[in-house]
């Protein structure tokens, strides 16, 4: 599955590439020809670039190019194109496909060379890396006054899924983990506030990371997602167990045995949150297993958790609070391990 | 899949140059100072 962070990541890698031929020619040469061996490239690293990283369906609407102009059309036709304006070059995205002309005409007629927008800078600006600029892969800053215009695809959205990514991430990665990372950051309290979620771990992430091991005292490299921040991110974006001064509004004990069902009714806005803990670790019996059904306005919802005295308690946070007004938790274990719950 | 696309021109000087006077500045402040051979690798 594809992503404009995807499609970034893969042109990244290419920083640097020069000379004709050189790998990229020589793949799509491989399906298309050797007439494209040296071939003018920027358009063939494009679609090389939007091929390796799953992305050929949403950058490549009418497959292969390596003729500008009709790449350019190609988004024009499926009313993805948006014409160079400096207003419009403002709007643009990372991961839009931006095309130059030199003569400020802005007709797609007059194209000769593509790139792929990786920051939009403002002012009319953007930051791209491009394919056979002075035959190499390079990053270059464009202004609309050089701007055709940009495609823009039809990528797969990104969706955070609000979990910290796992280690190890540092300054240089980019993608979708690195967009994870970015967005729990600021889930955190963290703030990236030139760049956001871009899934370029640049130095504005580097300093989020480096403020957040500071904060959590984590004796880790600076700035470098290792496993001890990965972990601390994690647990600070679990849901927060209530302080020992927060009031307990309910308490009580799980029914045991297998299968055993413990109903449990709640007044909408007295909790926000529900905890459970147990001592299998006296008899040193088996973490108990227990699901979890909550009740809200917008009906049911549910989750596994293993209880283990010798882990932290596990919590669930309600979803609406103002609304949730039962919870039926399901043994399903043995029902040997006694277990009790608070929801504060 | 269409048609195999045909061999594009050569692009206009612009396409190999700096377009923007600044432009070294600008990924100096991004990405920090490039390596030996020019090119700007660092994260942004």
């Amino acid at each position: 599955m594809g992503s404009a962070s995807a499609m970034i990541a893969e042109a990244r890698k290419w920083l640097g590439t020069s000379g004709r031929p050189n790998t990229l020619t020589r793949a799509y040469a491989s399906r298309h020809g050797d007439g494209f061996l040296r071939a003018p490239w920027c358009d063939i690293a494009v679609t090389e670039w939007a091929r390796r990283s799953g992305n050929a369906d949403a950058v490549l609407p009418a497959g292969d190019r390596a003729y500008t102009v009709w790449h350019a059309q190609d988004f024009q036709k499926i009313k993805r194109w948006y014409t160079g304006t400096a207003a419009n070059i403002d709007k643009a995205k990372p991961g839009d496909i931006v095309f130059f002309d030199w003569g400020s005409s802005n007709t797609i007629g007059a194209i000769d060379h593509v790139g792929i927008v990786e920051k939009v800078l403002g002012g009319g600006r953007v930051q791209t890396i491009e394919g056979n600029t002075g035959d190499a892969c390079k990053r270059r800053v464009r202004s609309a006054s050089s701007i055709a215009g940009y495609g823009r695809p039809a990528y797969t959205a990104y969706k955070w899924n609000g979990k910290a990514p796992a280690a190890t991430l540092r300054r240089g990665d980019v993608g979708d983990r690195v967009r994870d990372l970015q967005n729990a950051l600021m889930k955190a309290g963290e703030r990236l506030p030139e760049f956001g979620a871009d899934g370029d771990y640049g130095v504005e992430t580097v300093n989020a990371v480096t403020s957040f091991q500071r904060k959590h005292d984590i004796s880790e490299t600076a700035g470098v997602y290792g496993s001890r921040t990965a972990a601390a991110l994690q647990k600070a974006l679990s849901p927060r167990p209530p302080e020992e001064d927060d009031e307990v509004r309910y308490y009580g004990q799980l029914n045991n045995g297998p299968a055993a069902i413990t109903p449990i009714s709640i007044h909408p806005g007295d909790a926000t949150a529900i905890g459970f803990w147990g001592d299998n670790g006296i008899q040193q019996l088996p973490p108990a297993s227990i699901r979890v059904a909550i009740h809200d306005a917008k009906g049911w919802y549910s989750e596994i958790l293993v209880v283990d005295s010798a882990k932290p308690k596990p919590w669930i946070r309600f979803r609406d609070p103002k609304t949730t007004d039962g919870v039926s938790i399901r043994r399903e274990d043995d029902g040997a391990v006694a277990v009790a719950w608070d929801a504060s | 899949m269409t048609d195999p696309p045909p061999i594009p021109p050569e692009a206009e000087p612009e396409a190999h140059h700096a377009t923007e006077a600044d432009e070294d500045r600008v990924l100096v402040d991004i990405y920090g100072e490039p390596d030996p051979d020019g090119f700007y690798r660092g994260g942004g």
